[in-house]
């Protein structure tokens, strides 16, 4: 194994705010040092990267949106680069992709290094399909003789041969990243830089793209891959580094990376944790005074994995004792439907209330297929009156991977919403 | 895997010949911005690349009404006024569009510089390409015009042996626009204020450069003719029309010193580049 990517101390500063006469004064400041043979006195400030204003001390015009990574990456591995929004992922790509300097540091990288932070990079609407093909595979840093042996190739996996001499202004947007990733599918460079390309076209194209993208990989190139889409990197990657606030946090398998990562989401703020101000409806009998969501890994982000169990923990008080109460909690699409109540009456009856605190701890079991779902809470009595509803109380996120390994596909797209245990014999 | 290690780091030294190693790896890349240029230029016009000839019809018909018939300036008498404007144009239409083209590579290329490297450079080396490709339908048209006023108007031909300096000329342009180009471009990517000045500085250069006029038009002793001759441009479009007309200024000296200004300029010019490509991203 030799290393083919080295990033040594790699930092990146930008600032913030407008170009206009406070840059100019920096920059004046700026080469005076240099003229003095000073550093440059702008690396000294500068903060932590944070989007909102959280964690700012002070009010400093610049940031570092990369801090001191460093990492090696060995020849022929496919390496996934995770983060939140904000966390440096872009600054990094831009930089092994060479569009910036690193502002500290070294990255060092050997043999040819192709680039694809989106696709169709180029293209000139009013040339044809062909002409584009050229335009943009040159662009990318093939050789005209190599991109006229792969035309054929290219064309038929774009699938859009009719339209190959004509501007591709006239296509639809489908054809139009059709032919813009069948030519970055083409290349072949020994390191591939792929940024979230992959998000384009239908499902059975998307379905073409991996499948492609796993080729290219198989093939003994080495590739870093950054997205937010984790079935997509841990079904490509091996290996996961993840980046918080511009600094490399985690370096290691991607599935500790994966969880690294999630576990990590908001992970500062109060875990589970869900306010209970927001009522719909009351009759000042009885409140849910906490409502938490325990799962190991759910965090404000309010992320479950796919078919992990749902466990909540609830807090009531009563301000009169009721002898036939039922607590329930409905699961509901983002459309609005109810897609699964439960409650403590179906399978235990009606719950005697007998002190003003009542406390329930509840687990769902989770056959919901990824996507974006709200629980709703309720108090009732068995003669249907309600104490205390708490609706769309809260949004669920169920994840595309699960925290198994288990070997199935999950797709990333939703037929329907739940997915029932069901056992297929085929022949 | 034997390759040599590539290093991105702030600050990699300027060398020429890494520059021109890497445009010779690109050289496909530069052939074909030269095409998307070309194609592109005249898609769905009904008189396509006839503008280019059309363009300065029109202008040296309106400089011979003012200058020529309302100024009252005299052209050299080897050749029509018509024929005069037109050579001068040609040449400086070059030059003009050239260095307007390549001032602006940054801030026109940024969405497609900010997502992938290939040298920078590909850029402005297109754009004189297609300049040249340009230039030779306006010369061809000149040379028409020059011709049919020899032969039909029984104007006397009077070209000399400098006619062979003509691709010198041509190249000191293209090198002129290409060098001034660049720095305005770098200049441009942080402080948009350039912009402006380019504008309309383009234009005004045009009238201190001896094309709507010739030089002898000008006091050889004032200070006007001395300012006029510190403009590199100036030498060599004299020595463009002397070529045609054995009428006009052509100093060697001058013109050497024309193109060691020129081309200090150009090397200026690809070192602020070169400093300045690595980190545009972040302030274009």
């Amino acid at each position: 194994m030799s290393s083919v990517i080295q990033a040594e101390h790699i930092s990146k500063q930008y600032k913030l705010g407008f170009v206009g006469m406070s840059s100019l004064a920096d920059d004046m400041q700026r080469l005076m040092a240099k003229l003095k043979g000073n550093e440059d006195p702008f690396l000294k400030v500068g903060e932590v990267n944070k989007r909102d204003n959280s964690g700012m001390k002070g009010d400093s015009k610049y940031v570092w949106a990369l801090r001191d990574v460093n990492f090696n990456i060995n020849h022929g591995e496919i390496v996934g680069i995770i983060g939140k929004n904000g966390a440096g992922k872009s600054t990094l790509l831009k930089i092994l992709s060479r569009v910036t300097e690193p502002t500290k540091g070294k990255l060092r990288y050997k043999g040819r290094l192709a680039s694809l932070l989106e696709v169709g990079t180029g293209f000139h609407p009013d040339l044809s399909g062909r002409d584009n093909v050229f335009l943009n595979g040159a662009i990318l840093g093939m050789k005209k003789f190599e991109i006229a042996s792969k035309l054929d190739e290219i064309i038929e996996f774009s699938g859009v041969a009719k339209y190959i001499d004509t501007p591709v202004k006239r296509y639809s947007s489908g054809m139009y990243v059709r032919l813009a990733f069948a030519v970055a599918a083409h290349l072949e460079p020994d390191i591939l830089v792929i940024d979230e390309v992959l998000a384009v076209g239908d499902i059975e194209f998307q379905e073409k793209c991996i499948g492609k993208m796993r080729d290219v990989a198989g093939n003994g190139r080495t590739v870093l891959f950054v997205s937010h889409n984790m079935a997509a990197v841990k079904s490509l990657c091996k290996r996961a580094l993840v980046l918080q606030d511009g600094a490399l946090a985690f370096d290691g398998s991607v599935t500790d990376g994966i969880s690294y990562y999630l576990s990590g989401l908001n992970a500062s703020e109060n875990r589970g944790q869900i306010e209970t101000h927001h009522r719909t409806f009351n009759t000042g009998k009885a409140f849910y005074r906490k409502i938490e969501l325990t799962n190991p890994e759910f965090v404000n982000g309010n992320v479950i994995y796919f078919n992990e169990t749902i466990s909540i923990k609830c807090e009531i008080e009563f301000l009169e004792h009721y002898s036939n109460v039922m607590f329930d909690v409905r699961i509901l699409s983002i459309e609005g439907i109810e897609l699964a109540h439960t409650t403590n009456a179906y399978k235990n009856g009606y719950y005697n209330v007998t002190s003003d605190r009542v406390y329930f701890e509840l687990d769902i079991e989770n056959n919901f297929q990824p996507g974006k779902y709200f629980l709703t809470f309720g108090a009732h009595l068995s003669d249907g009156l309600t104490l205390d509803y708490l609706e769309n109380l809260v949004e669920i996120n169920i994840l595309n991977v699960s925290n198994n390994n288990s070997t199935g596909i999950i797709y990333d797209f939703k037929l329907g919403y739940v997915r029932p245990n069901a056992s297929w014999k085929i022949n | 895997m034997t390759d040599k290690w590539h290093i991105i780091e702030k600050g990699n030294p300027f060398k020429l010949t890494r520059i021109i190693k890497e445009l010779k790896e690109y050289k496909d890349l530069i052939f074909l911005f030269l095409m998307r240029d070309i194609k592109s230029s005249y898609q769905q016009t009904i008189l396509g690349p006839l503008w280019l000839v059309i363009q300065p019809i029109f202008t040296s018909i309106v400089f011979t009404i003012v200058f020529g018939n309302i100024a009252k300036i005299q052209t050299p008498p080897n050749i029509s006024s018509f024929a005069f404007y037109l050579l001068g144009l040609s040449f400086w239409n070059f030059f003009a569009d050239c260095f307007n083209k390549i001032s602006a590579t940054f801030v026109m290329n940024a969405s497609v510089f900010s997502k992938v490297y290939f040298p920078r450079l590909t850029v402005p080396i297109s754009v004189l390409l297609s300049g040249i490709f340009k230039f030779s339908i306006q010369f061809g048209l000149f040379l028409i015009v020059y011709l049919y006023g020899v032969i039909f108007q029984g104007v006397s031909l009077m070209p000399n042996l400098s006619l062979f300096l003509l691709p010198i000329y041509l190249i000191a342009l293209a090198l002129f626009a290409m060098g001034l180009g660049l720095m305005v471009s770098s200049f441009t990517t942080k402080y948009r204020d350039l912009t402006m000045l380019v504008g309309f500085g383009i234009q005004l250069l045009m009238y201190a450069t001896p094309i709507a006029y010739p030089l002898f038009a000008i006091d050889s002793h004032s200070f006007i003719y001395k300012l006029l001759l510190a403009n590199p441009l100036a030498g060599i479009i004299e020595g463009c029309k002397f070529a045609f007309t054995s009428n006009g200024l052509f100093s060697i000296n001058l013109l050497l010193l024309d193109i060691t200004i020129i081309l200090l300029t150009l090397i200026l010019g690809m070192y602020i580049f070169s400093k300045v490509e690595k980190r545009f991203m972040d302030t274009v």
